[in-house]
């Protein structure tokens, strides 16, 4: 009995890291109609500036700043955000698809660097030896693990409570402006690339919360942590719970997870011992499935949006503006 | 008055489904007949032009030609109904070549589509000269002979035009409106949209003024030319707008 | 260096035929395609099993050309996975991308088409395993073409290069004379004016899918022939392909071509003076210094 409740907390910790960010996706995505391909690399930035900020001296590599544990986290909120600035700027006035293409380029460009980067992040077998705050005060385990929880909720709720005081706001109703009518939202005298710009950076800082999170549940992080599948799970959570909602975005996440680690028990369990080599493949198929399957017959998830500004029903349409290769008309009236 | 060509009947139309622009707009073409849509901005007269040509939902009324429906057809089929369309400004392929663009046109001709492309060469000599060139390459005038050389090629029973002389200077306006007075003396008929709405009137048989997306009065081109209602409420209006 | 420019122009070939496509259907459908690049891991795989089916029936067909890995068999597989790639590409769009461009915007296809991407690469894993496979075992020797400074080439490399070269002026004869070629330009240069003047908007978004899918499968086997197959060898190209699209200039055919030599290049060059680790991060980095200077690329416009 104690077993299984304390892998429900385990579980549940996983869980709503990954929901925090979720949720920074959300504002992105959801409310601002940012596409954003590299989550891996914000979520993987927080998680490891908390681990090199915080953590003990390392022998000839980065590391010895032994910031306090909120210093380190904060830290690593920072250099998310840093990170998205920079390559929002140079895609902000550009069209779309460049930012997914650029943000892509930044996860695998991260990964990349990590890996090979061994005096800096510790390469291939990453960074360990991180001590997790109060670990020494709380003997046992259990008791640290639920208060760890417990920390994981406060921050999610945290995060919650920001959020939809933000997007209840007059920003919040920019943000939506600006997804479904760019134009008019110019019209209004406001910088759609700057409001944008300021919706991305914000929501990559909540990612790099959730990195950070993440960093200490594990006290440990290496480059198989921020691995592309990661931006494709937290995705099928946001599109799985809907875009725009977020207590949405949070039942996603615990639907997706929760089948992620239930397929993956399962296979280890009943699939033959040779296809067990396959098991992540099979994963894999299933992530985009999922994706594929939620876009096509429930586009707005299973929780739909609940605040918008026109009759639009989620971000990029069916209210859009219009384009040129859909056969549209083009020009105006006379 | 000639036969009809075109006969528009209470025609409902918008870009959006249930979002009407036009409210039962009627209008008809005669054979070799020049018809002028004037009316202020937003009064739908594109609308109307881009509902005949297909690429404008259309909520109920009809739309025919010589008789036969032609409600809903896909804009790339009209061609094969004997409709031409030349659209506002971005009415040429700029990246390709002059003769590159009337062979594309082309392709909607039976047979002997090289005859009809030498037929538009003696019909506007300076496409010829620069048929090599990038159509981007052409001036104002000579870009709208291209496009308005495209819509003919096939031999179409209608041409439809939305503002032939956008941006071009009154001399070349002036050619360009005569190109298309005699456009029409070979039995083509023609509806024109125009900003210029003085010039069109002069070169129109009939005109139809549009207000909010509804018919509000319609006559022959002298007769509202010579009109004083009409000549303060749109064409003075016009002519302070386009001044 | 000299070796190193070699293997980067070949590479560049193959980058070259792959973003052509991408940048075609980026044009016409206005957005990124991330499962692009698993195409050509379609075509390769498609062609090895066609390659085996071959040789098995007519033993006359697994004789090697010459000192090419190359038989007619494998010809023949090529020709048939340029056409079943193509078919694929074109069913992809019609169960999925048609689908959702008909109902929502051009972001929600690029989330579809990573979606897509995922299954088509781990499907392929599944069927034929994760390991990497070759469509001859027989080692190819180099030619040494040169001592000082030393360059050596396989025979099958200077004859992807060549037959790749060739595809793309053949492909670049149909757009600069035939009708066809005119149409495809039109349509991605002003939708609604191609309408007008009869062309059929969806079968030339079926013709362009063709093209794109039948150019990444020749991609996927010309790949395929100089290095390995392996199901992830489209990932690893994905970035790649767009950075070749955006130096290029996005809808640019031209651009996709020289665009696949500069990327090519550049990370043959780059394992001369960086550790051969942060290849994958290069093509980020030809992407951001492109958009940063010159955001739509050598012939793009701006729109």
């Amino acid at each position: 009995m104690i077993g299984l409740i304390s892998y429900l907390v385990f579980f549940l910790s996983g869980a709503m890291i990954l929901a925090i960010a979720v949720l920074g996706l959300n504002l992105q995505w959801g409310n601002t109609g940012i596409f954003n391909g590299g989550v891996a690399a914000f979520f993987g930035a927080g998680a490891y500036a908390l681990i090199i900020l915080g953590g003990p001296d390392r022998p000839g590599e980065l590391g010895g700043f032994s910031l306090s544990y909120p210093l380190a986290i904060l830290g690593g909120i920072i250099v998310s955000g840093v990170l998205a600035l920079v390559v929002g700027i140079v895609t902000a006035r550009l069209r779309h698809d460049y930012l997914a293409i650029a943000t892509f380029g930044v996860a695998i460009a991260l990964e990349s660097l990590v890996r090979n980067a061994e005096y800096l992040f510790g390469g291939a077998k990453g960074v360990r030896g991180f001590q997790r705050p109060l670990e020494a005060a709380i003997a046992d385990p259990f008791t640290y693990s639920l208060m760890f929880l417990g920390l994981v909720i406060v921050c999610l709720l945290g995060v919650y409570i920001g959020l939809e005081r933000l997007v209840r706001s007059p920003f919040g109703r920019l943000l939506r402006a600006i997804r479904e009518d760019e134009t008019a939202a110019r019209a209004l005298g406001k910088s759609p690339a700057n409001v944008r710009l300021q919706s991305f950076v914000l929501g990559a800082m909540i990612m790099g919360l959730a990195g950070g999170l993440y960093a200490t549940f594990y006290a440990f992080v290496s480059p198989q942590d921020i691995r592309p599948i990661l931006t494709f799970q937290i995705w099928a959570m946001l599109i799985v719970g809907g875009a725009g909602n977020n207590k949405g975005a949070i039942i996603g996440t615990l639907i997706v997870w929760g089948g992620w680690v239930a397929s993956g028990w399962a296979l280890a369990k009943f699939a033959p011992a040779d296809w067990q080599l396959y098991t992540g493949t099979i994963q894999y198929i299933l992530i985009g499935l999922v994706i594929v399957l939620t876009l096509l017959a429930r586009p707005r998830g299973l929780f739909p949006e609940e605040l918008t500004v026109s009759t639009a029903t989620g971000p990029d349409g069916p209210v859009k503006p219009p384009e040129r290769g859909t056969v549209s008309t083009g020009g105006q009236q006379s | 008055m000639s036969e009809t060509r075109l006969h528009i009947d209470a025609v409902t139309a918008g870009y959006k489904p249930g979002f009407p622009i036009l409210h039962g707009v009627s209008a008809s073409v005669g054979v070799g007949e020049i018809v002028t849509l004037i009316g202020p901005n937003g009064a739908g007269k594109s609308t109307l032009v881009k509902a005949v040509a297909g690429f404008v939902h259309v909520d109920s009324g009809s739309i025919s030609l010589d008789g036969r429906d032609i409600t809903g057809i896909s804009p790339d089929r009209m061609t094969e109904h004997g409709v031409a369309y030349v659209p506002q400004t971005d009415n040429i392929f700029r990246t390709l070549g002059v003769e590159q663009n009337l062979v594309l046109a082309a392709q909607r001709v039976e047979r002997d589509r090289n005859r009809a492309i030498d037929a538009m060469f003696e019909l506007f000599p300076p496409l010829r000269e620069h048929k090599g060139l990038r159509a981007g390459g052409l001036s104002g005038g000579q870009r709208q002979m291209l496009a308005i050389a495209m819509a003919l090629i096939a031999g179409p029973q209608l041409v439809l035009m939305d503002e032939p002389t956008a941006g071009l200077s009154p001399k070349v306006a002036q050619e360009v409106l005569q190109l298309i007075r005699n456009i029409a003396s070979d039995n083509v008929s023609v509806l024109l949209v125009e900003q210029n709405a003085k010039a069109a009137l002069r070169i129109s048989d009939r005109a139809y003024v549009l207000a909010e997306g509804r018919n509000q009065h319609e006559g022959t081109g002298a007769a509202l030319l010579d009109d004083p209602v009409i000549g303060e409420i749109y064409l003075g209006a016009w002519r302070r707008e386009s001044a | 260096m000299i070796q190193s420019l070699f293997d980067g122009i070949l590479v560049g070939a193959i980058l070259s035929l792959g973003a052509i496509g991408l940048t075609m259907m980026m044009h016409i459908l206005r957005f990124a395609n991330f499962s692009h690049a698993e195409l050509l891991t379609v075509g390769a795989y498609v062609a090895l099993v066609f390659d085996a089916v071959f040789s098995a029936l007519v033993p006359a067909f697994a004789t090697k050309w010459g000192s090419l890995s190359l038989t007619a068999a494998l010809a023949v597989a090529t020709l048939l996975s340029i056409a079943i790639t193509g078919a694929t590409a074109v069913a992809a769009d019609r169960l999925i991308f048609k689908r959702l461009r008909e109902n929502a915007g051009p972001l929600t296809m690029v989330f579809a088409s990573f979606g897509v991407a995922l299954v088509m690469r781990n499907v392929i894993s599944l069927l034929f395993g994760l390991q990497t496979m070759h469509y001859s075992n027989d080692i190819a020797f180099a030619m040494v073409i040169s001592l000082d400074p030393l360059l050596l080439i396989k025979p099958d490399q200077f004859f992807v290069l060549i037959l790749a070269l060739t595809a793309m002026a053949a492909l670049h004869l149909v757009m600069t004379r035939t009708p066809l070629g005119f149409a495809l330009r039109a349509i991605s240069e002003n939708p609604p004016l191609a309408q007008a003047n009869g062309i059929n908007l969806k079968r030339m978004v079926t013709i362009t899918w063709m093209i794109g899918g039948g150019l990444a499968a020749l991609a996927g086997v010309f790949y395929a022939l100089t290095n390995q197959i392996s199901p992830i060898m489209g990932r690893d190209l994905v970035l790649s392909l767009f950075a070749a699209t955006i130096v290029g200039g996005i809808g640019s055919v031209p651009g996709a071509f020289i665009g696949g030599f500069v990327v090519g290049l550049a990370s043959s060059l780059a394992l001369l003076v960086i550790p051969s680790g942060y290849n994958p991060a290069l093509p980020f980095m030809i992407i951001l210094i492109t958009l940063y200077f010159r955001p739509f690329g050598l012939f793009g416009e701006e729109r």
